[in-house]
Formats: C-alpha cells, sequence, structure tokens
C-alpha cells in the first residue's frame, strides 16, 4: 500500500498564460512557461514568494507551445528552445531580461512532438516530429539540420543519453530506435517494446545502456539496449502512462499518467507515482489535473533533490524530496548517521528541511557565476590530482580520460564480472560535490547490484570530501571491494561453462518476446478436400489483461499472467514441478522449469488455476486441461465446395485416340451421375471432336485450310472457351479431362496409337499400398540403379520407366499456340495429382502418358530396358526401334504388353500389369517359371539401396 | 453443406496447435504444448494411436508431411530450437534433427516434391534454413539465410512447382525457379529465390501493419496468376496477386475481430481458410468479379450458424 502525502514546497497559479509547456534552465533558477500567446519566465528560488512573473514576453502564434526545453550545458545557459507545430524557434535570454529568438529550424513537415538540446554541446539539438524524421541541428548553421535520421513511423521523442554523448534515442509508436549519430542512416538498435504508443523515454543516469520507457498500454519497460528482445522489468499499472523518469539518486522511478482517455478513477489525474523496486511505494498529491510537465531541477545542493512540475490545472509546484523518500528509493546519504535522530521523525522534520533548502539554493543563485570563475582553477587540478592517483591500481584499467570534458573511464574485471564506470566531475564543484558515476556497456553485473556498488562509491566519495580528500581513488577501491563480493554464480564450473550457461538462459528469456503467441485454434485444407480443425474447447476463456484489447501477440504476454495473478500463482506452478524426462538433454533445465505451456494453458484455464490452486497438486496443469477433455481434432468433408467428383474420376473414361467416342461415354457417365452440366459439356465437346474427325477424314488438307477450321467458332473456340471456363471456376477435373480428349492430334493416326502405350514417367513413385500399409524407404530423384538387363526364353523385359517422349513433337489438333497447350500440361497435372491423392493410380497414369515432354529426358531414375523378343535388341521405348514390333511379352499369357507392366526386378520377367497381380495373388514363384521368389526378391533388390 | 467426417480426440495433455493429415488423407499428425506429437490411422472414421512421438522439450508448433514418394516422413519443429525429422520404417524413428536456430522454430514446410526432398523452417532468431536431402551422399545439407527479418521469422511457405513458364518440362517441372514466401516480426512479407546456390529477396511486401502470423501461396492452377495470402496481428488479411511474380497487388481480405493466426489455401487454391485467436474458422472464395466472399456462415459471427459447432467445438 502507498503512502501518499502533499509534500510540495512551493506552488504559483498562472491561469491567464494558459501554458503548455514549461521547462527549467540550467541554474535551477528560472521556469519558462510557454503558451499559445505568451512566454513567461518565472524565478523559483526567491524568498518573497508573490508569485510575479518576472517577465512576460508576447508570443502571438496559432500554435500551442507542444514543448519547450532550456539548454542544460553551462555555455548554453542561455538558450531555450519553443517547439510549434512544424518548426522550432530557439531564444536567447539576454542578460536576464530580453528574450530573442535566435534561430527558426524548419524542416520538418508535420507536427514536431519533441526537442532535446546536446547534453554536452550546446551548439547541437535534436529534433523530432511524426513526420518519421529525427534532424539534429547546428545551431550556428540553423538553415538545415546537419544531419537525418529517417524511421517508418513518426516520432514521439528523441532523447539524448546521459551518459554517452553519441547515443540518442527515438520512440516511434510502440518501438525504441537507438541511434549513434555519427553512423546515422540506421539504428543501432531497435526495442520492439510496446503495443502501444510510447509517450516517455528515459535514459538511465546511472547506466549507459539501460532506459525506461512508458506507454499507453500502461506498463512501464526497462530495457538494457545490449539485450532489445526483452525488457529487464515490466512494471503494469492501471493506466496510460504518460511519463516515466529515473530519479537521480537511488533506484526509484516517477511516473505521471495521461489525463485523457478514461483513467480508472478520477483521483488519479495529477498524482505523481514514485515506485521502487516494481511496486507503488509512494504518492505525490497536489495537483488538481493532469501534470504535463516534470523535470528534476538542475544543480540543487547535494542529498537536495527537487522536481518541478506543470500541470494541466494551470500551476507550477516545486517539490523536495525529503529524506525519508531518499531512503526509500534505496538512496543512502552520506551523513546517515550522523542524521539518525531526524531520520526518525521525518514527518515532523519538513519545515527545517524547507528551510534550509530555500537557504542553500539562495546562496547558490547569488554567487554562483563568481564561484564558477573563482572555482575553476581550482577545480582543473584537483581533476588532476584525482586522475593522477587512480594510475597506478591493480585490476583496474583507465580506458579514457579527458580532462576537457571531465570525465575518465574504467574498466574493471574480476571473477568474471565485467564492470566498465564513467566519472563525471561536475563543472560547479562544491565541497561536497561529488563526481557523478555511471554505468557503461559491456558491464555484466545486474543492475539491482550495480545500484548498490553505486551507493557504496558515493557513501565513501561523500566520507572523503567531507574529510577533505580526494575521492577517486578510494572510491575505485570500494568497486574492487563491492565486486569481489559479488557472489560467483557456480564455483565449480570453468569461465567458459558459465558464460555459455548464462547465454543461454539469457537467450531463453530473451526469446520470448519475439516467439509468437502459439496458436490455439487453427484449419488446413489437407487432401483434396478435407478440412482438418482444432481449436480451443468452448468453455475456455481467455486471461483479460486489462492493457490488451486483443489476443497478445508474443509468448512475454505469458510471463505477464502470474504477475496478474499474484504472488499465489508462482508457489502453484506446476511445472517446476514437473519430472524431467530420463532423456532429458543437459542444455535444457530452463526449459522445464519455465515451460511455456502451463502458461498458455493457464492463459486460457484461469478460473480453472484460481479454482484449483487451493487443492495443491503436483500435476495439476495435466489435470486441468483433461477437466475440459483432451483436445480434439475435427475432419470435415467439404467435398460440396469444391467441383471435384471422386465417383466421376472413377467412372470417366480416357480414350485420347478416339475423342468422339471419349466424349460420349463421358457425357452418359456425368448425366448417369446426375451432373447435367458437366454432361451438356460433354455433349458439345463430343460434337466438336466429330466435326474435327470429320474434316480429317473427308479432305487431307493443307496446314492452311486446317488452321482456318480450327478457328471456327463452334470448333476449337467453343473447346478452348470451355476448357478454360471450368478452369477458372477451380473446376480442374472438367478442364483436365476436356484437355485429355484432344491431346492426341488425328491427322497422324499411325503415331497416335504409339503414344498410348508410353507409360507415365511416375514409375518410381511408391505406390500408395505400401506407403498404407508397410513402409517404405525414402527415395529421391536421381537415384540411380545398375540397369536391370537379362534375357531368357521368352525374351521379356518391361519398360519399366519408360521415356514418354514421342517420336514425333506433335501438337494436339486443335491447341493454337505452345503456351495453351503448356497450360493444359499443368492441369492434367493437377489433375493427375488429385487422382493419385484419391488413390486411382491406373486413371492418374492414364492422365500422365497426355502430358509430354519436351525435351529428351536426362537420368531420371533407374531404367529398365526390355530385351526385344523377336530381334533380341536392347529397347529403351515400348516398342522395339529395329523391328517395329512391342518389345515386351507377357510372362502370363505371352501377348505383347501395351500399357502398364510389371516386372521383377530381381529376375527380369515382366507381365501386363493385371496378370501379374492375378497371379502374385495367389502364389510367390515367377510366372516364368525361373523359380525366382518374385515378392520376396524383387522388392529386396530395391532395399538393398541405400535410400 | 460440411460435414463432419470424424472427431478425434487426441490425448494430449496440453493445447494442440496444429494438426495435419498425410497426402492420401489416410493419417492425422498432431502437435501439442506437452512436447509431443501424435500420430493417428483414420480409416473409416475410427482413430488408432499408431505413434506418439517425443523427441522435443518444449512445445511443438507445426508438422508437415513430406509427399509419400520420398517414405512417410513427418517435420515437426519445437520451442526447444530443433526441427526433428521422423521416419516411418516400421516403427517411427528419429531420422535428422537439425539444431542451428537459436531461438523457437516458428514453422517448417516441404519444398514441393518436384524439387526433391528439401524442407524450409524458419525460426524467432530471424534466421531461415533450408534443408536438402542430398541423395548420392545420403547426408543433409543446411542453407542458412541469417538476418531475414528482424526480430523473428514467423511462417514460410513454398511457391508451387507448377507453373505457366513455357520454358520448363511439364513433367519434371525440375528446373523452375525456387521461391519461398515468409512473414516476420518486421511487419514485411518477403520473397526469396534461388539463385545459383543463393537464396536471394526478390521482393518484399508492405502492408501489415503488425506482425506478420502466416504467409501462404496458393497452390497453382496453371494459370499465370500466383497469389498470396498472409495475415498478421493487426487482424487483417490480404491477397497478393502477381502475373509475374515481380510486382504483387494487394487485396484486403477482410479485417477480423481478432488476430489471424493462420491461413490455409485448398488443393485446387480457389478457398482459403482462415482462423484466428478468436476460436473461429471462416472460409472464403474469389467471386466471379474477384471479390472475396465469406462462404461459411460462422465466420459472420451471427448467432448460432447450423454449423457453428464446427468451430466451438
Amino acid at each position: 500500500m502507498s503512502v501518499h502525502w502533499s509534500s510540495e514546497v512551493m506552488k504559483w497559479e498562472y491561469r491567464e498564460l494558459q501554458a503548455t509547456a514549461m521547462t527549467v534552465d540550467y541554474s535551477g533558477n528560472n521556469v519558462l512557461l510557454a503558451g499559445r500567446r505568451w512566454l513567461a519566465i518565472k524565478q523559483i528560488n526567491l524568498e518573497d514568494d508573490a508569485g510575479d512573473i518576472v517577465k512576460k514576453y508576447s508570443r502571438q502564434s496559432k500554435y500551442d507551445a507542444a514543448g519547450a526545453e532550456w539548454c542544460q550545458t553551462y555555455h548554453g545557459q542561455k538558450l531555450c528552445a519553443i517547439a510549434s507545430n512544424q518548426r522550432v524557434d530557439v531564444y536567447e535570454w539576454l542578460g536576464g531580461n530580453d528574450l530573442r529568438c535566435s534561430a527558426s529550424l524548419r524542416a520538418h513537415t508535420r507536427v514536431v512532438s519533441d526537442t532535446h538540446f546536446h547534453r554536452q554541446d550546446h551548439n547541437l539539438i535534436a529534433t523530432c516530429s511524426i513526420d518519421t524524421f529525427t534532424h539534429l541541428w547546428d545551431l550556428r548553421d540553423p538553415r538545415k539540420p546537419i544531419l537525418s535520421m529517417c524511421a517508418v513511423a513518426g516520432a514521439s521523442q528523441v532523447q539524448w543519453n546521459k551518459v554517452a554523448s553519441h547515443i540518442v534515442a527515438t520512440a516511434h509508436d510502440g518501438d525504441i530506435k537507438i541511434w549513434d549519430y555519427r553512423k546515422h542512416n540506421a539504428p543501432i538498435q531497435y526495442i520492439s517494446a510496446h503495443l502501444c504508443k510510447i509517450h516517455g523515454v528515459d535514459w538511465s543516469p546511472h547506466h549507459e545502456y539501460q532506459l525506461v520507457t512508458s506507454s499507453h498500454d500502461g506498463s512501464i519497460k526497462y530495457f538494457d539496449i545490449n539485450n532489445p528482445r526483452r525488457p529487464d522489468n515490466i512494471i503494469m499499472t492501471n493506466f496510460p502512462v504518460w511519463r516515466a523518469i529515473y530519479t537521480p539518486f537511488g533506484s526509484g522511478l516517477l511516473t505521471i499518467g495521461v489525463g485523457w482517455g478514461g483513467l480508472p478513477r478520477v483521483e488519479q489525474a495529477g498524482v505523481i507515482g514514485i515506485w521502487v523496486g516494481g511496486t507503488l511505494t509512494h504518492r505525490l498529491v497536489g495537483h488538481t489535473d493532469t501534470v504535463q510537465t516534470m523535470v528534476w531541477r538542475p544543480n540543487t545542493s547535494p542529498s537536495n533533490y527537487q522536481l518541478v512540475t506543470w500541470g494541466r490545472d494551470q500551476s507550477l509546484r516545486v517539490w523536495s524530496m525529503n529524506q525519508s523518500l531518499l531512503k526509500m528509493c534505496n538512496h543512502y546519504l552520506p551523513d546517515d548517521a550522523e542524521n539518525e535522530e531526524d531520520n526518525s521523525s521525518d514527518n515532523a522534520s519538513y519545515a527545517s528541511t524547507i528551510g534550509s533548502m530555500n537557504d542553500i539554493s539562495v546562496t547558490d543563485n547569488k554567487g554562483q557565476d563568481i564561484q564558477m570563475t573563482k572555482l575553476s582553477q581550482q577545480t582543473l587540478t584537483t581533476i588532476d590530482e584525482e586522475f593522477e592517483s587512480i594510475r597506478e591500481m591493480a585490476n583496474i584499467e583507465v580506458t579514457d580520460m579527458n580532462i576537457e570534458t571531465r570525465t575518465c573511464q574504467i574498466h574493471s574485471e574480476r571473477n568474471g564480472y565485467i564492470a566498465n564506470l564513467q566519472v563525471m566531475f561536475p563543472r560547479n564543484v562544491t565541497e561536497q560535490t561529488i563526481p557523478k558515476f555511471s554505468w557503461l556497456t559491456g558491464t555484466n553485473v545486474d543492475s539491482a547490484t550495480t545500484i548498490k556498488i553505486l551507493q557504496a562509491i558515493n557513501v565513501t566519495a561523500y566520507r572523503k570530501k567531507k574529510e577533505g580528500h580526494r575521492c577517486l581513488l578510494h572510491c575505485l577501491k570500494t568497486l574492487a571491494t563491492s565486486i569481489d563480493e559479488i557472489p560467483v554464480k557456480s564455483s565449480d564450473d570453468s569461465d567458459s561453462m558459465k558464460s555459455s550457461q548464462r547465454s543461454q538462459s539469457e537467450s531463453e528469456n530473451a526469446g520470448d518476446s519475439c516467439i509468437p503467441f502459439p496458436r490455439t485454434c487453427g484449419a488446413k485444407w489437407c487432401g483434396v478436400d478435407t478440412l482438418v480443425v482444432f481449436n480451443r474447447p468452448p468453455n475456455t476463456r481467455r486471461l483479460s489483461l486489462k492493457h490488451e484489447t486483443g489476443t497478445p501477440r508474443s509468448m512475454s504476454s505469458l510471463s505477464l499472467a502470474p504477475a496478474l495473478f499474484g504472488a499465489g500463482y508462482s508457489s502453484a506452478s506446476p511445472h517446476a514441478t514437473t519430472t524431467p524426462s530420463p532423456t532429458n538433454a543437459a542444455g535444457f533445465p530452463q526449459l522445464h522449469l519455465r515451460h511455456p505451456s502451463n502458461s498458455i494453458t493457464t492463459f486460457y484455464f484461469q478460473d480453472r488455476w484460481k479454482a484449483q490452486g487451493r487443492r495443491a497438486g503436483s500435476m495439476r496443469s495435466r489435470g486441468s486441461i483433461s477437466g475440459y477433455g483432451s483436445p480434439r481434432v475435427v475432419l470435415y468433408a467439404a467435398s460440396s465446395l469444391f467441383p471435384l467428383h471422386r465417383t466421376l474420376a472413377e467412372k470417366y473414361v480416357i480414350n485420347a485416340a478416339n475423342p468422339v467416342d471419349m466424349c460420349e461415354r463421358n457425357n452418359k457417365i456425368a448425366s448417369e451421375e446426375g451432373e447435367n452440366d458437366l454432361a451438356h459439356a460433354w455433349a458439345l465437346a463430343a460434337l466438336t471432336a466429330r466435326s474435327l474427325r470429320a474434316k480429317h477424314r473427308d479432305h487431307f488438307v493443307s496446314g492452311e485450310e486446317s488452321m482456318g477450321w480450327t478457328r471456327h467458332p463452334l470448333c476449337c473456340v467453343l473447346l478452348q472457351s470451355l476448357i478454360n471456363h471450368y478452369a477458372k471456376s477451380a473446376d480442374l477435373q472438367m478442364a483436365a479431362m476436356l484437355a485429355c480428349a484432344f491431346s492426341v492430334s488425328n491427322s497422324s493416326n499411325n503415331s497416335s496409337s504409339q503414344s498410348s502405350v508410353s507409360t507415365s514417367s511416375y514409375g518410381n513413385n511408391t505406390s500408395p499400398y505400401s506407403t498404407l500399409n508397410q513402409y517404405s524407404e525414402i527415395s529421391a530423384e536421381g537415384w540411380t540403379l545398375p540397369i536391370v538387363l537379362r534375357s531368357n526364353s521368352c525374351s521379356e523385359a518391361e519398360n519399366f520407366y519408360t521415356d514418354s517422349t514421342i517420336s514425333k513433337y506433335e501438337r494436339s489438333a486443335f491447341v493454337l499456340d505452345e503456351a495453351t497447350e503448356h497450360l493444359y500440361y499443368c492441369f492434367k497435372r493437377i489433375y493427375a495429382d488429385i487422382l493419385h491423392r484419391w488413390q486411382l493410380l491406373y486413371k492418374k497414369t492414364e492422365v500422365m502418358k497426355l502430358v509430354k515432354c519436351k525435351h529428351e529426358r536426362v537420368s531420371l531414375g533407374p531404367q529398365l530396358v526390355a530385351e526385344c523378343g523377336f530381334c533380341g535388341r536392347v529397347a529403351t521405348g515400348a516398342a522395339c526401334t529395329h523391328c517395329g514390333r512391342v518389345a515386351l511379352r507377357c510372362a502370363v499369357c505371352t501377348l505383347g504388353v501395351r500399357g502398364l507392366a510389371c516386372v521383377c526386378a530381381y529376375c527380369g520377367h515382366a507381365g501386363h500389369a493385371h496378370h501379374m497381380m492375378l497371379w502374385f495373388s495367389q502364389r510367390d514363384t515367377c510366372p516364368a517359371g525361373c523359380g525366382c521368389k518374385c515378392r520376396i526378391e524383387g522388392s529386396s533388390v530395391w532395399k538393398g539401396v541405400k535410400y | 453443406m460440411i460435414n463432419v467426417i470424424n472427431t478425434i480426440d487426441t490425448g494430449h495433455e496440453d493445447m494442440i496447435h496444429d494438426a495435419e493429415l498425410d497426402y492420401y488423407g489416410l493419417r492425422l499428425a498432431t502437435c501439442s504444448s506437452d512436447n509431443s506429437v501424435k500420430i493417428y490411422d483414420i480409416k473409416s472414421g475410427t482413430q488408432t494411436l499408431a505413434a506418439d512421438l517425443k523427441g522435443h522439450f518444449g512445445p511443438v508448433w507445426q508438422v508437415a508431411w513430406a509427399h509419400p514418394k520420398y517414405g512417410n516422413l513427418l517435420a515437426s519443429c519445437s520451442y526447444d530450437r530443433k526441427v526433428i525429422i521422423w521416419k516411418e520404417a516400421g516403427e517411427w524413428t528419429k531420422l535428422y534433427e537439425y539444431a542451428g536456430h537459436e531461438s523457437s522454430v516458428n514453422s517448417v514446410a516441404w519444398a514441393p516434391a518436384e524439387y526433391g526432398l528439401i524442407l524450409a523452417c524458419c525460426s524467432s532468431d530471424g534466421s531461415l534454413s533450408i534443408i536438402t536431402y542430398i541423395q548420392d551422399s545420403g547426408n543433409w545439407d543446411v542453407k542458412k539465410i541469417p538476418a531475414a527479418h528482424a526480430i523473428g521469422v514467423n511462417s514460410i511457405s513454398w511457391c508451387p512447382a507448377i507453373s505457366a513458364d513455357l520454358n520448363l518440362d511439364p513433367l519434371s517441372n525440375k528446373d523452375a525457379p525456387k521461391r519461398i514466401v515468409t512473414g516476420g516480426c518486421d511487419n514485411l512479407i518477403k520473397i526469396w529465390r534461388e539463385q545459383g546456390d543463393q537464396w536471394i529477396e526478390e521482393n518484399r511486401l508492405e502492408m501489415h501493419m503488425d506482425w506478420v502470423r502466416d504467409v501462404a501461396w496458393a497452390p497453382s492452377l496453371g494459370l499465370q496468376r500466383s497469389m498470396i495470402a498472409s495475415c498478421s496481428q493487426d487482424k487483417r488479411v490480404v491477397i497478393w496477386t502477381s502475373d509475374d511474380n515481380v510486382s504483387w497487388t494487394p487485396t484486403i481480405l477482410n479485417t477480423f475481430d481478432d488476430v489471424v493466426w493462420s491461413l490455409s489455401w485448398s488443393l485446387t487454391g480457389n478457398i482459403l481458410a482462415v482462423s484466428g485467436g478468436d476460436n473461429k474458422v471462416s472460409l472464403w472464395k474469389e467471386s466471379a468479379d474477384g471479390q472475396w466472399l465469406c462462404i461459411s456462415e460462422v465466420a459472420k459471427g451471427l448467432g448460432q450458424a447450423p454449423n457453428e459447432e464446427r468451430s466451438t467445438l
């Protein structure tokens, strides 16, 4: 339960300004309020709290100020930027009196959403806009941006890194892009952070690589930019979060909600929440409407942090962070020990705190400029001394040292932990100012520990400063000892093992945010017309995540579910107790602990979860789903949706040699089956076939005349449009059958019989009978086998794998061009595939016979050649090329084989397929009498082949 | 219109993520969050458990049957970053295990049988793998396409081999250019083409505003036109058409009430089954004038349609 009280120190109301933006200057004493009509500067340090505006400048603009920002560097402390519609005006506040517009930045084509001055170079400013561009400007040449960073979505925020000066983050809808402006054509990192728009981004003041995002989906996420796939931490709130900013001390976070869009409770508006460790621990109450801007007051004295806020209620407030708040955020004051009694009576000591705070800021203000010049010489030497002191330290390596920017970088590696620390000495050093320490990329100590180490270092620094010593050396000593104190994770493992394990578990977690949310419902078309459907049982109810409207997209949402259930869930998590299977691979221990499947079950069975949570049972997840019955798969026959008829396919006659007969018989078959439309089409086709045949019989015409007839509207054009019609309506059966009927040219009658002999190239397909009942080896096209060649008295062999090239390449009688013919081949192939799925193998083969191969066949597989029974020569085709007779003789009936043949691969005897089937259904041995046990031997030949 | 022919109690201990019938429609493979793959013989309305395959150590996302000319092969992919190819040789055994991905493998798809025994898979680590069986050596050759999609790849589908290209041999179609379409978390759909021994990105289709969950290349009707369907977290289904496989025109099929998870084209390529997070299945067909119409009442969600039960079973 969070406590809340009002801890504001000062409050002013300026209703007449209608200000929409606020910013505080470098000194922390001047506040700029920007509205549509006025710019006003207010000093907040004075004791005579009259609420007077120091200066008011008229600003006549049609547009509200979308943002105002004061440059936070010493040299640029007179500069401030005001974004309004498509441009950004940079003002210079001269001599504390005159506010003069020094530059106007115009390059954006849509509304500018945010501006941010570079943290060190006051000439640089980044601006971003919903026109998707983020421009970087040099104020010395404000005519055009010096560089632009382009994204796909509009940018809503731009923020410079607080530690590394070249890194900038931009927010685009739900995504964050991290840029290095020296390499600006592509972001260095892309974080898919939220499902809704990101309102606020804030870099960690302590870590170079950490930032926090706040989004309209009500979540606040901490990211490590080196690990963009998964947030380090997620805070779920029940309101859209407008801003979430780090506290400059300790490990706290300040949030403000969005005022519009249906806040759950009106009193939430204007409340500033302080979160520590993922829970709301404190609320600052005072504003009566939404807070628009909150900034930390710059350059306050140490341990006296102040927050300046401007709300929609048109009030400006200054809040002080009293010591109990600092303590709450795990910030230990340097003088904890001395102020023991103060802490015990926190609430009572308000007045004194405020009083002392005011004193300090007054002195700050008055003496600042003088102090700066006076101190600069002295601090320089201090820094020199500080830097000098750390040159010779064991286990600590100084990687970078820069007196100009007053920073140095330290690298330390101990026990497998790497710590990279940046130390920055502030410019206006007072007696008590300590250097600022922040973590750099490469540090592999977890964040909680880094915060603790920082505290320890700060305590040391304060103590040493107080004693009047140099502090850096002692701070680094503290760093070294702190790292030594971190427990080594698994002492018996070697370092490499450790790191690989760590990376494994990291990627395990990292994966979930980019793994799509599991499908629990689906439909798949299988076979010719079967629809396979699986889905969730009807009484499942989806876990309602408050911030989600639809089903989540990634599996990381599943890990949110336990958080919503509260602590009760984790103790009841059943998969922690799932027994690992004996075959468990060593590398996947986490999978059993973090099994996502219970989460998916939990996701949909939450009621059951809660109910059963009380009766603890280790295998409950198993039980929970079986409580609803095991998941089912339903198969639907959707044959009526498709114009494909299995019965017709079985009955249809394929006889390309005689199209008239084929069409007439199929006409009869179709009308018997009640398919009158199809019957009608067949009748038309029969007419066409008759006229084609008549043409050829009556006139042995020249090519030109024949072409004339084929263009007759009732002949070929009719046929083609019939086929096209059926193909378009997905009736491939009819399209392919019509194409089949007219695939052989009547003009070359003698070759047509020959072409019908050729068999399919699919000889090496495993027949469905074997795939049904037996297993089959893998086979692939391109396998090679020795040619099985055998001669014997009967001289039967079979062209098991005949090439289907027909001696003469001939074109179907009615087809006009090659493209159409190719198209018809495609129809036939698809229909053949359908027939195959229906297991109508003979029909399939008959269709495939009519698909012609244009090119010479390259060796496609095992080739069986026949030795001609008459002349004894090897024939590769169905007919012997030498004597012209049918090459194969049946071992059963001793007649020549036309059409399907069957061969034993071992003894080489072949026969009519149906004869052989009949024979071997009763016997084992070869019909030729060679004694070969064909059924056993024949198949073992093929089995011996390695795949 | 559509009637139930079989209801299979899978006996899985957790949610099912995919189910597929083999080429002849005689066996059903299912996979589930209980880490197992099950195979059922479903002849004549009865079901017999033929195999319960345990080899994955995480939820199994998808299964795919290979063409029967290569034998009885089943591929499965899982959260445990592995792809397993199972083979029936008397009983089902693991034939090959591929562990080349660094994150969950989300989808597997066999290439058209004409190209040979080739499996494509995609993973949340952003890469694709093309696994080819080399006949001569009996080994599996892996070609990886790294960084195919930022964040991750969710779905993969092959272009059919039968094409209207004149120069191709209609019998074998061996030389047809191999193409793959993928959908990823970068909201993009990408089309890849094999060129030499490289896979190059041929096209990228931008339309979706959130993660693309499934892509499906329609089976060719032998017509010139190619079609790809894609669905996304943005609740939309988009049909992409092209006459040359180079320029693609999108048409929004529909915007649904919830995210759309999976798509499936019928064998003749004219009916699309769509299913998504709302636990509903709808069937869509293109009318003669190019409009996409919902032909099953379920999808409209108007009360208790007669075959409502089919989606809520």
